[in-house]
């Protein structure tokens, strides 16, 4: 095994061994932490509204139409129960659009579900096998509306009403010919596109091997390169949409670039109302929000992370001078001795407009709006065509111009073309490193469907070994 | 170095990153393995619905392995000790005190500024071992450290709370569902309502603490207040259902079977109360449950079995005074029941001194009718009451005393009110109360 390939393999196990501390140090939630008289849980759980992943592409089998697909509550342990995989009811699942670069939503996507139960005196997921999504031994079920409101033209038009959710694979016996009869069955057509929305549980389409950062301290990295999230699965949203209708005044020629990002938002409360009663309709709180894959991380230090879930674009250029000067390559000189990547060495401190460009402002000549608001968020240019022959997992860096950083397919291998990107493979001066990093994990652990929702099924319940 | 890891700018790839494996066998490029790979708890991780029975000690033990590699890892240090304040929680066993406090003060002194997750974690302990004021201190660092960090606002809350001073404590109660609606916070919200009687409003807000619970414990700690909101108001079928939803969500969850055990009696089933008490009190022997079996065996006559139980109460409350937990409140409530006026009211003074929440009043008043002063426990106890809670135990107290002062009219309202909210409001006082009211009815 040549040096450099050492070299890697110890920079991503490192690499992982910070993630790791990261993670710690950012500390969500645990399972509820009693604390008080009544003990009621500090720091609990809430994966419903945890988003893990956006993705936003030109459809490959429609170019015409954008598709974008999002994910939450990960970790979904294919025979855990299906009873909390279920989405939260009340919460506003969206995704909302920049299409004239003022980082502020100028469309939203919004998904509410409503949870159902036929037989109200069990909690039973199903009663017996089911075949349809209307089966009635499917006892519970949720259905949900998705709305779009376009906030220039000040409208709210409701695009799907009762729109059924594909549920839970509980298990082949249950749930015989899942994929046919529930999973694309749960496909709903709206408006002359046509359009299409999809909400169900999937396989998690994200891929890389978390397990470096133990391997590091056995000094034995020989076992890179298992996708860590194989059969798991997530709770997923997909919407696709033509383009005009996500463009600045419906001209994508014009207008082909757009921003995308997630936001999740719950309901608050008020203790009491100024009248003395009390009710459970306070106004929403964004408990969530997710647009570039890495940002969180690269760019925001772990004491914020409550701060940029609740953060709009708008409060984003306060963010610039994290992404200029951010920690990791410091971390891996010191260690390592690796070369701090700096776009601008002539000027004092570290600058990285490599960065600003990848996750702020967008890339110039790919995905880079004129005089738009720096603000993160996934940028894509419509008007790029997905690719034939130039395709490659690291997207743009490997030559495809469809690929990650301009928006995000499914199959692009993020983590790769992520760490290669912060450790300056996009500067003329670089390391050697940059060019080769990676997890060793280059494409997920099942295929991908090749129509639309494209992410792929749900593993069953009755998996043995899913992992 | 240190600094560098804690912020680790680190490439957490999505937040899907966050969890570590674990579960499960390894890739199909390793060897099959027994056993799965010793998980290393990240954020994600401690929350996982995929991490079931026994996930605290999973948890805990990669915590620990970790910290073996990386000592200085404040991250792991701050997620360590509230770890281990939860471990206290689940196995009534609060010799994790002072392992979490080491912990966290180590991740404390690693990483002094902007440490919100140790400052929430020793706000946690504070509260957990009944250091109120102390709580209070760590909360407000840590709203200081993370104005976006909704737990913090938690510790903030709970702690004025306990000390007593409502009006501030439903503002942080507030701001905290005002950052984050989630369980905790919603839970929150229910408990203010149901101090200020609002009972109505506390299920509401419980249930949507239910709606919004991340994983089976905690959906089964949701059910089981909801169970015990419905209990104190006197409907015992809506307990019974909320408790036994409750073990389904999550059989391990005892205080749900405590909840039925209580049921049972109340449906005046007292054998099986009994059996159902000794097997909570196997499984998990907590103070609370302990002198609840006591009481039991006291209202039988069984009086050698009640004594059992309440030397186990003692004893338990040493070891909890031993690892720096202050059980005053405790102590002078079932001191004053239990026989023992002169050290109930040393400990009632004691915790009155450091606080006059509504709790400490009730116990205090009670403490002092135990020694018959009952013009100054009518005082006391008439504080108690100030907030408009609905419980029952308060207005017995507060009608007992008044019956003692001679004050019939009031003693018959308030003694009424007590059975009227909820017939079944303790295992030892219920009859006296039914008692009580009959005689003064008769009386009149």
């Amino acid at each position: 095994m040549s040096l450099r390939t050492n070299r890697a393999r110890l920079v991503v196990a490192l690499v992982a061994v910070a993630l790791a501390a990261a993670m710690l140090g950012s500390l969500g939630p645990m399972p509820g932490i009693a604390s008080s008289h009544r003990e009621a849980p500090l720091v609990a759980a809430d994966p419903q509204i945890d988003t893990t992943d956006v993705w936003a592409f030109v459809s490959e089998d429609r170019p015409d139409t954008v598709t974008i697909v999002a994910s939450w509550l990960p970790f979904q342990e294919p025979a855990g129960g299906p009873n909390f995989y279920a989405w939260a009811e009340g919460v506003r699942y969206s995704i909302k659009i920049d299409n004239d670069h003022d980082a502020r939503p100028d469309l939203e996507y919004r998904w509410v579900f409503t949870d159902h139960r036929r037989n109200p005196d069990t909690f039973l997921y199903n009663t017996g096998p089911v075949t349809s999504l209307d089966d009635p031994d499917l006892n519970f079920y949720q259905t949900y509306d998705l709305i779009r409101i376009d906030q220039d033209a000040g409208t709210k038009r409701v695009l799907v009403n009762d729109g059924i959710a594909a549920p839970s694979h509980v298990g082949a016996a249950s749930m015989p010919s899942y994929n046919a009869n529930l999973f694309h069955a749960a496909v709903e057509r709206f408006g002359s596109g046509p359009s299409y929305t999809w909400a169900g549980q999937s396989d998690d389409a994200f891929f890389l091997d978390l397990r470096v950062f133990d391997l590091l301290y056995g000094a034995d990295l020989s076992e890179v390169g298992d996708d860590t999230l194989a059969g798991f699965n997530v709770s997923t949203l997909a919407l696709q949409v033509p383009k005009d209708d996500l463009a600045f005044r419906g001209n994508v020629e014009r207008n082909p670039i757009i921003g995308i990002w997630s936001t999740t938002s719950r309901r608050s409360v008020r203790i009491q109302n100024t009248d003395g009663s009390s009710d459970s309709r306070g106004r929403f709180v964004q408990v969530s929000r997710l647009g570039m894959p890495l940002v969180n991380e690269v760019v925001i230090p772990v004491g914020l992370k409550d701060y940029f879930n609740s953060s709009k674009p708008t409060q984003d250029p306060a963010a610039l001078p994290l992404v200029q000067d951010p920690e990791l390559p410091r971390l891996l000189n010191a260690v390592y001795g690796l070369a701090i990547p700096d776009s601008d060495p002539e000027t004092a401190g570290i600058q990285r407009a490599d960065l600003i460009s990848v996750f702020l402002t967008g890339v110039d000549g790919l995905n880079m709006p004129e005089g738009g608001t720096p603000s993160e968020m996934l940028r894509l240019n419509m008007s790029i065509e997905p690719c034939s022959t130039t395709c490659s997992s690291l997207g743009v860096l490997g030559g495809d111009l469809a690929g990650f950083p301009n928006g995000r397919r499914l199959s692009d291998d993020i983590v790769d073309a992520a760490l290669r990107v912060v450790l300056g493979v996009l500067l003329a001066d670089h390391e050697p490193i940059a060019e080769t990093i990676g997890d060793g994990v280059d494409a997920n652990d099942v295929p991908f469907n090749g129509s639309f929702p494209y992410v792929a099924y749900p593993h069953p319940g009755s998996d043995a070994d899913p992992h | 170095m240190n600094g560098a890891l804690r912020l680790g700018t680190a490439l957490v790839l999505g937040a899907a990153l966050f969890v570590v494996g674990g579960v499960g066998a390894l890739g199909p490029r390793s060897a099959p393995s027994t056993e799965p790979p010793l998980p290393v708890a990240t954020a994600e991780t401690l929350t996982s619905p995929t991490v079931r029975g026994g996930s605290l000690e999973t948890i805990i033990a990669g915590l620990q392995a970790r910290l073996r590699d990386r000592p200085e890892d404040a991250g792991s240090l701050a997620a360590l000790g509230l770890a281990y304040v939860q471990q206290a929680r689940i196995t009534a066993d609060p010799s994790y005190y002072p392992k979490a406090e080491e912990a966290l003060e180590r991740s404390l002194a690693l990483v002094p500024d902007g440490n919100a997750d140790a400052l929430v974690g020793l706000g946690a302990l504070d509260l957990a071992r009944h250091a109120f004021a102390d709580a209070l201190t760590w909360g407000r660092r840590a709203v200081a450290a993370d104005p976006y960090d909704a737990n913090a606002r938690g510790v903030v809350g709970d702690a004025l709370l306990e000390l007593g001073r409502y009006r501030q404590a439903f503002r942080a109660f507030q701001a905290m569902v005002d950052t984050r609606p989630d369980i905790a916070s919603y839970a929150r919200v229910s408990y203010a309502r149901e101090l200020r009687g609002d009972v109505n409003g506390a299920i509401e807000a419980m249930e949507l603490a239910l709606s919004a619970a991340g994983t089976p414990a905690d959906a089964a700690w949701a059910s089981y207040q909801l169970g015990e909101l419905e209990f104190g108001r006197g409907d015992v079928r809506s307990a019974a259902s909320r408790y036994e939803r409750g073990l389904e969500l999550d059989a391990t969850y005892v205080p749900n079977l405590a909840g039925l055990a209580r049921v049972t009696w109340a449906r005046g089933d007292v054998d099986r109360a009994l059996e159902r008490y000794r097997d909570v009190v196997e499984r998990y022997p907590s103070v609370e449950h302990v002198a609840a079996l006591g009481d039991l065996y006291a209202t039988l006559g069984r009086d050698g079995l009640a004594a059992e139980q309440y030397a186990v109460v003692e004893a338990t409350r040493a070891i909890a005074r031993a690892n720096g937990v202050n059980v005053d409140l405790e102590v002078a409530l079932f001191d004053a029941d239990h026989g023992d006026p002169v050290s109930a009211l040393a400990a009632a003074e004691a915790e009155w001194a450091r606080r006059k929440g509504v709790h400490v009043a009730d116990a205090y008043a009670w403490a002092l009718y135990a020694n018959g002063r009952y013009d100054e426990a009518a005082r006391i106890s008439r504080r108690a009451l100030a907030l408009g809670t609905r419980n029952a135990l308060f207005l017995f107290h507060a009608g007992m005393i008044e019956l003692a002062r001679g004050r019939d009219d009031a003693a018959r309202r308030l003694l009424r009110e007590a059975i009227a909210t909820n017939p079944h409001f303790s295992i030892l006082h219920a009859a006296t109360a039914g008692t009580a009211l009959a005689e003064l009815e008769a009386r009149r």
